[in-house]
């Protein structure tokens, strides 16, 4: 997977001229939603490569709406990254954002910070741990923080919190990191996204509020989305079980089912070792209804701070 | 969990009676029955005696889309205190300004009262339906309150009236819609008062309706678990249900009208009618009784007395006597101290809340067994039918909450 072999060339070779540095090192990491991760040196300094591509979309019956959406997500996160100062949120690295039109396609670089560390989805399918409950504050506040910076920041829900976007790091003051916020939404007017191949709600459905299911209110979410989709996370790592007993290749009937109308397993029934208060509140953020959500902020910073 | 007293017509002793005997842990007045040269006599007096009760005040803001009209029974509101409370027309207050005028004439009027613990911002009462021009208004009476207050510099905290009709309670999808934004305002009060409206404060069936008890069971979870203190007004006998979802405090009085919250005290209804027969609240049938039918239930040997001080009132100390009338002042006494005791006892108030809920339906199940036991004719009042919405309410609740209620 990830770009093919003379395109990244090309492109490194005209951030090299465009930025006057020197990448090397360059290895591939991963592909999702449009977007190629790359770990590369940067003027001997390691960082993330991020590399959006927008196919040719010629053929496609909505092509400049799709391409708008595609280049909108990658605006959008280097925009709000920009603004972010928050430890607990990726951070920007020395390639700022640029725009490279090579054959048919376009594509938009940046460059990430690049944290050493493993995403939590990783650690949940790989390594038989089980983590203790400092060590699940921990990351339930990080997760908690970083939400709280981006909604005050502009009213962005991230949209996207999954394990696969939480980076356990090396680094004990910033334990726990959010990453991609391609999919945030701004609850001051950003367009609802969607996704430009198949229309569905866009994100990762089996850790989606239930409000984003919902054609009436998925225009209304607002923070207390992200609260569910991190309660979903945390009670994953945990517990190394979906709280609704999704599979990752569930049909997407079934999730929308189960996400809608099933009551999520307590999480003291798989930790009966975990502490009753942390329990309830993990099991609080995921309830079906945002108002039933515990939603102020410095009372839940108050329950997980050690 | 909190008991106040809902101040109405005929104050008397009551309220004092009620502190010393520890049955009650503060009042909340209203203008519409009380002088304010006497409403300021009362505050300084009480907090003098007992500076430790909280003291506040309705100021029944709710009332003044009745004041245009004639025969409205609006009490000493427009006489004395013309400083905030003012004939409003709705369109009126489709303008945040004059909302915000609102907001500022009468919590300044509550400034000038140094008694209070807190004050209570006023609102307009949500007549029928949460997809409302009025429920519009009210959000923006809970939004705006917070900045206004702020202009005032007052550091008491802030409580928010939030006056809705039972039939706006009813449809759980509006309420939840409601609860949405109401939860994520930027500039939050610190709790709400809540008030409850039925068509009548006779038609019994207005409150104990299962819908209606969800939903007023929802209002305090939701604003409960977010931080914010929740008053429920003339709450009453449904208080303890109340409190095992998160309520603050609940409120009960010595007349019908204050025991249930209905916008018909301030309509013109012709005076007369009998004076009330005296009640006996029991803490086994979580209902009234008359003190009749307490001594008919007596004397075939069911025991549904209280067990606490004020049954005296109500008992005959030998089979020679009358049956005892309590006075009005007892009567009140009588229900406070049953509140007070299901508020202690109905639930260990440190368990969590699908224990509490359970503690609930156990004591409604035990009530229910205890009516069967009774082969009387009950007044309608009296008898069982409020066992079964307050049941079906608190399951209805537990579902839309996602609440788990143990089984065993």
């Amino acid at each position: 997977m990830g770009l093919n072999k003379k395109v990244l060339q090309e492109i490194q070779s005209r951030i090299e001229s465009d930025f006057s540095c020197i990448i090397s090192s360059v290895q591939y990491v991963k592909t999702g939603g449009f977007k190629h991760v790359y770990k590369a040196e940067v003027n001997g300094k390691i960082e993330a490569l991020k590399i959006f591509e927008i196919p040719d979309l010629s053929q496609h019956p909505d092509s400049e709406e799709v391409r708008k959406e595609i280049v909108g997500r990658a605006l959008r996160e280097i925009n709000i990254l920009n603004d972010c100062s928050s430890p607990e949120i990726v951070k920007l690295g020395s390639i700022t954002t640029t725009d490279y039109e090579i054959g048919a396609n376009r594509y938009i670089v940046y460059s990430e910070e690049f944290l050493e560390g493993k995403d939590l989805d990783n650690i949940i399918k790989e390594e038989n741990i089980t983590p203790g409950e400092d060590e699940l504050k921990i990351l339930f506040l990080s997760l908690v923080k970083a939400i709280q910076e981006i909604w005050n920041l502009k009213q962005w829900v991230h949209r996207d919190i999954k394990p696969a976007n939480v980076m356990k790091t090396k680094d004990t003051k910033r334990p726990f990191v959010l990453l991609d916020l391609g999919i945030a939404y701004s609850a001051r007017g950003t367009r609802l996204t969607f996704n430009p191949l198949n229309r569905m709600p866009i994100g990762t459905h089996r850790y989606m509020a239930p409000e984003r299911l919902i054609p009436s209110q998925m225009h209304n979410i607002d923070y207390r989305s992200d609260f569910y989709s991190a309660a979903v996370s945390v009670f994953m790592y945990a517990s190394g079980k979906h709280p609704l007993r999704i599979g990752i290749k569930e049909q997407y009937e079934h999730t929308f089912y189960k996400t809608l109308n099933e009551l999520p397993t307590p999480l003291k029934d798989l930790r009966t070792d975990l502490s009753d208060d942390f329990c309830e509140l993990v099991d609080n953020m995921m309830n079906k209804r945002p108002a039933l959500r515990l939603s102020n902020f410095s009372l839940i910073i108050n329950r997980l701070e050690l | 969990m909190r008991l106040f007293a809902q101040n109405g017509f005929q104050e008397g002793k009551k309220i004092e009676n009620g502190i010393e005997k520890k049955v009650i842990d503060g009042i909340i007045y209203s203008p519409r029955d009380v002088t304010y040269t006497k409403l300021v006599e009362r505050l300084k007096e009480l907090k003098k005696r007992f500076n430790y009760i909280e003291a506040l005040f309705d100021p029944q803001f709710y009332g003044c889309f009745f004041a245009g009209a004639e025969d409205a029974k609006l009490g000493n509101l427009l006489s004395d205190y013309d400083g905030y409370f003012q004939p409003r027309r709705r369109n009126a207050l489709e303008r945040e300004k004059q909302v915000e005028e609102d907001l500022y004439a009468t919590m300044k009027f509550q400034k000038s009262l140094p008694e209070l613990s807190a004050v209570i911002a006023p609102n307009i009462y949500i007549p029928r339906t949460l997809n409302s021009i009025e429920a519009v208004i009210a959000k923006n009476f809970i939004r705006l309150a917070r900045g206004v207050y702020s202009k005032l510099k007052d550091k008491r905290p802030l409580y928010v009236t939030l006056a809705l009709s039972r039939e706006a309670l009813m449809n759980s999808e509006e309420l939840l819609e409601f609860l949405n934004e109401i939860t994520l305002i930027d500039e939050p009060p610190d709790g709400f008062y809540l008030l409850i409206g039925a068509r009548s404060t006779s038609y019994r069936t207005d409150i104990y309706n299962a819908d209606v008890i969800a939903g007023w069971l929802l209002l305090n979870y939701s604003l409960s678990i977010n931080g914010y203190k929740v008053i429920n007004g003339f709450s009453d006998i449904v208080t303890p249900f109340l409190g095992a979802s998160g309520a603050y405090a609940g409120c009960t009085g010595w007349w019908s009208n204050l025991r249930t919250f209905s916008l018909e005290r301030f309509q013109y209804r012709p005076s007369g009618g009998r004076r009330p027969v005296q009640r006996y609240l029991s803490t086994k049938l979580l209902n009234r009784i008359t003190f009749s039918e307490l001594n008919q239930i007596n004397s075939i040997g069911i025991d549904v007395l209280n067990g606490l001080s004020s049954d005296a009132y109500y008992l005959k100390t030998d089979d020679l006597d009358e049956d005892k009338i309590p006075e009005s002042n007892q009567e009140i006494e009588q229900s406070w101290e049953a509140l007070k005791e299901l508020n202690n006892s109905l639930f260990n108030m440190k368990s969590k809340v699908p224990e509490k809920l359970k503690s609930c339906l156990l004591a409604l199940d035990s009530a229910d067994d205890l009516y069967q036991k009774i082969p009387l004719q009950l007044d309608p009042k009296s008898n069982s039918e409020h066992i079964e919405p307050l049941q079906e309410g608190i399951r209805a609740f537990a579902r839309l909450a996602g609440i788990n209620i143990p089984k065993d």
